[in-house]
C-alpha cells in the first residue's frame, strides 16, 4: 500500500514560494528581453505555481498532494477555494480566464506561437494594479 | 434552466457577430466544463477571424457578453475560444487527447 509520504510532492510550500520568486525573476527577464513566447510560457507557470500555493494554504498543508500536480488552471482555481472570490470581481475573473483560455503547458513544445501583443495582454491580466490575477493572489498568499 | 441559459448565450453570440459584416459564423459550442457550474464556449467562424487576433476577439466577445448578460451570468463562462475553421479542425484532432504532463 502506498504511504502518505508518496502521495505528496517532495517540495514544501516554502520551497514553492522560493520557486515562485525565481520564476518571477525569469519572467521579468524574458519579458524585458522581448522573448514573448518564453514570457507567456512563464506567465502561465507563475499563475500555476501561485494557485498551487493557494491550494496548500486552503488545505492548511505544508506539502501539495500529488493529485494537484496538474497544469489545468481552471481546475487549480476551483481547488484553491478562491473561485468565488474571483467570480465576485468580473474584471479579475476575466483576467484569469484570458490566461486560462490561451495558456497551456503544451506551449513549451511550440515555437513562436505568440506575439508581443499576446504577451502584453498576459502581462496586463497578471499584473494590472487593480485587477491583475497575480496582484490579487500575491496580496493574500 | 441551464439549457435556456446556453440558448441565450448562443443568441447573444449571434448578435455579437451580426455587428461585424466580415464575420460569418460556422458553428458554436456551449457546454459544461465539468468544473462547478462553469461553461465553455467555442465560436468558429467560416470567415472574419483570420486577420483578427484571437485574444482581441475573445476580449471583444467577452465585453459584449458581459454587457448583454450582466456580471452574474457572464462569470459562468470560464472559457471563450474563438477559432477559424482551420484552427477548429486542428483543435478537433487533439481535444480529447490526454494532456502530457
Amino acid at each position: 500500500m502506498a504511504t502518505l509520504e508518496s502521495k505528496l510532492i517532495k517540495e514544501d510550500v516554502a520551497t514553492l514560494r522560493q520557486a515562485y520568486q525565481l520564476r518571477r525573476r525569469e519572467y521579468d527577464a524574458l519579458h524585458s528581453a522581448g522573448e514573448w513566447a518564453g514570457a507567456v510560457m512563464h506567465a502561465g507557470m507563475l499563475l500555476e505555481l501561485a494557485l498551487k500555493i493557494a491550494i496548500c494554504k486552503n488545505m492548511d498543508a505544508i506539502r501539495l498532494p500529488k493529485a494537484f500536480q496538474v497544469h489545468e488552471l481552471e481546475f487549480l482555481l476551483y481547488c484553491s477555494g478562491l473561485e468565488k472570490a474571483f467570480k465576485n470581481n468580473a474584471n479579475l475573473y476575466d483576467n484569469f480566464n484570458l490566461i486560462a483560455d490561451k495558456w497551456s503547458i503544451d506551449l513549451r513544445y511550440k515555437g513562436a506561437a505568440v506575439n508581443q501583443q499576446d504577451s502584453d495582454d498576459f502581462h496586463q491580466a497578471l499584473f494590472d494594479t487593480s485587477n491583475g490575477v497575480l496582484t490579487f493572489l500575491t496580496s493574500i498568499l | 434552466m441551464r439549457r435556456l441559459f446556453i440558448e441565450k448565450i448562443k443568441k447573444t453570440i449571434q448578435d455579437w457577430a451580426a455587428q461585424y459584416p466580415q464575420v460569418e459564423l460556422y458553428l458554436m459550442e456551449v457546454y459544461p466544463s465539468g468544473i462547478g457550474e462553469n461553461l465553455h464556449v467555442i465560436v468558429v467562424a467560416a470567415k472574419g477571424f483570420e486577420n483578427w487576433r484571437q485574444l482581441a476577439i475573445r476580449k471583444d466577445l467577452f465585453t459584449f457578453l458581459r454587457k448583454q448578460l450582466g456580471d452574474t451570468d457572464v462569470v459562468k463562462i470560464s472559457k471563450i475560444l474563438p477559432l477559424t475553421e482551420e484552427e477548429y479542425e486542428q483543435y478537433e484532432l487533439t481535444r480529447h487527447e490526454t494532456p502530457i504532463y
